[in-house]
């Protein structure tokens, strides 16, 4: 061990001679814990049912035996007979007519389709919580957070269903000082197009936890699609098994342990 | 600047302060800018570092005559690895995933739609890395993830020792201040073993984030559209 003082440095090795004490480097010290529960509802994305209507004319799978009637001119020869001085002549006249005739043929009618997909409004949102004033005005230079996240609504989003949390609700989790506590991805290429966090941080002297939730446009991959021939109207209804538009709204309690901490000078 | 070394016999308390702020003595949180050490500061001591390399495994989506839907994936939640420390509390913590001290949750692997994610799990007795699969379209690899994680623990006196000096030992105030023990210092310059951090260390924008971590490593995910740049962490050494 050596032990070091001189007029504007005090420092001490231990007996591997590591320094481990230095009056030229500052040590972190807590100033103030804190605890608080905080709940939050990340909000409900906009969407709505995006559909989209064609036609595919006279098409095969519209296509009915039925019986077409209308009037048709009809044409032959007709054996004429005339008495002309006790002596009949006969001979074939041509001659047509209308008639009214009804036949079986297959007919072919409009196939009307729709097709179903939920579309996406982008957002951007976020609330911020004071928790607590820094001790004695003091500007802190650090914080050790500890969470623990309890779910009390799982949001559900098209295509990836249930949303993921990958945090261990219900335990204790090191959330230095942001945590991502849910992000949705695009099926198609794996672009986060939805995420939310959590911020625990210092700012003009007050401790704050921030969530923020931000999403872009978007439309499913997920699509529902239902078709109907003309033959019976065009009164075509939502496709079947077409869930209501979900929305992803989420909730959560955080309970925070926290350090507030500084450094000697 | 000078700097005294001040040891209170009776109540044990040891202070090395700027003399020209004698209250630095009786009141440092009110004069830290003159406090060098005080033992009446609650000092951040390390109670443990725990490493390991952990394996996380191939998640596959199921086999390929069952290729999953985009709504059925398949999830995998749970500890893959725990640390014991038998503290007996649960102690603060700062975490390195490969040497970057990440977000809780973030994704440390990603293959087309399907990802996994980490946090770490604190309890009295054990740290564990608990690790999050959704395995959509693509399979997930192994792949090996190297966790440091640096324990706290507040330093508390012991003993009667008010100021002890031999060859071998310092102690000061019952062992606030005693060379058998590790210390957090603030390194100016040179690599510190770890970084402390009072910001936020990610933001999102266009539905995607963006992370800079204490240690100043910055993880952007396309499509994210902000300007986030973070904010320092002050690095420390052990």
């Amino acid at each position: 061990m050596s032990f070091y003082a001189s007029n504007d440095r005090i420092w001490l090795k231990n007996t591997e001679g590591k320094v481990i004490f230095d009056t030229d480097k500052p040590m972190p010290h807590i100033i103030q814990e804190v605890t608080a529960n905080v709940s939050v509802t990340f909000p409900a994305v906009g969407v709505s049912v995006k559909r989209v209507w064609w036609v595919t004319p006279k098409s095969i799978r519209c296509s009915a035996l039925e019986q077409v009637c209308g009037f048709e001119r009809v044409c032959g020869y007709e054996r004429e007979c005339m008495n002309i001085g006790g002596t009949i002549t006969c001979q074939d006249v041509w001659r047509c007519h209308d008639e009214y005739v009804c036949r079986w043929e297959t007919v072919y009618h409009d196939e009307g389709h729709i097709e179903e997909t939920f579309s996406y409004t982008e957002g951007e949102w976020e609330q911020t919580f004071n928790i607590a004033n820094v001790v004695g005005g003091l500007n802190a230079d650090f914080l050790l957070v500890n969470a623990m996240a309890t779910r009390t609504k799982r949001g559900e989003l098209a295509d990836v269903g249930p949303l993921p949390c990958g945090l261990p609700l219900g335990q204790w989790f090191i959330a230095n000082n942001t945590s991502i506590v849910e992000c949705s991805s695009d099926i198609r290429n794996g672009n986060p197009w939805m995420t939310r966090i959590m911020s625990v941080f210092v700012e003009g002297g007050k401790i704050k936890v921030q969530f923020k939730q931000s999403n872009r446009s978007f439309e499913s991959v997920s699509r529902w699609q239902n078709s109907a021939c003309s033959l019976f109207g065009w009164d075509i209804p939502s496709p079947p098994g077409r869930p209501p538009p979900p929305g992803g709204e989420s909730r959560y309690t955080f309970q925070l342990k926290i350090q507030v901490g500084k450094f000697t000078i | 600047m000078a700097k005294k070394l001040y040891s209170e016999g009776l109540t044990g308390k040891v202070v090395i302060y700027d003399p020209s702020r004698p209250a630095a003595v009786t009141n440092p949180l009110a004069n830290l800018d003159k406090v060098y050490f005080h033992s009446d500061l609650n000092y951040v001591g390390v109670a443990a570092v725990l490493e390991a390399t952990v394996t996380h495994p191939a998640r596959t989506r199921g086999g390929p005559a069952t290729q999953h839907e985009y709504r059925q994936p398949n999830p995998v939640e749970g500890q893959v690895q725990s640390l014991t420390h038998n503290l007996g509390y649960v102690p603060h913590a700062i975490a390195f995933i490969n040497d970057n001290m990440l977000p809780a949750n973030t994704q440390i692997q990603h293959v087309g739609s399907s990802f996994r994610t980490v946090a770490i799990q604190l309890t009295t007795t054990n740290v564990a890395i608990y690790e999050t699969s959704y395995v959509y379209q693509s399979d997930l690899p192994a792949i090996n993830v190297h966790y440091r994680i640096v324990l706290f623990s507040p330093i508390t006196p012991s003993g009667d020792k008010t100021l002890h000096i031999t060859p071998e030992r310092f102690i000061a105030s019952k062992g606030k201040l005693d060379t058998e023990k590790n210390y957090i210092r603030r390194v100016a310059t040179g690599t510190p073993n770890l970084w402390f951090s009072k910001g936020k260390t990610a933001d999102v924008a266009n539905g995607s984030f963006r992370i800079v971590t204490a240690n100043g490593t910055t993880i952007t995910r396309t499509p994210y559209s902000g300007a986030f740049a973070g904010e320092p962490g002050i690095g420390v050494e052990i």
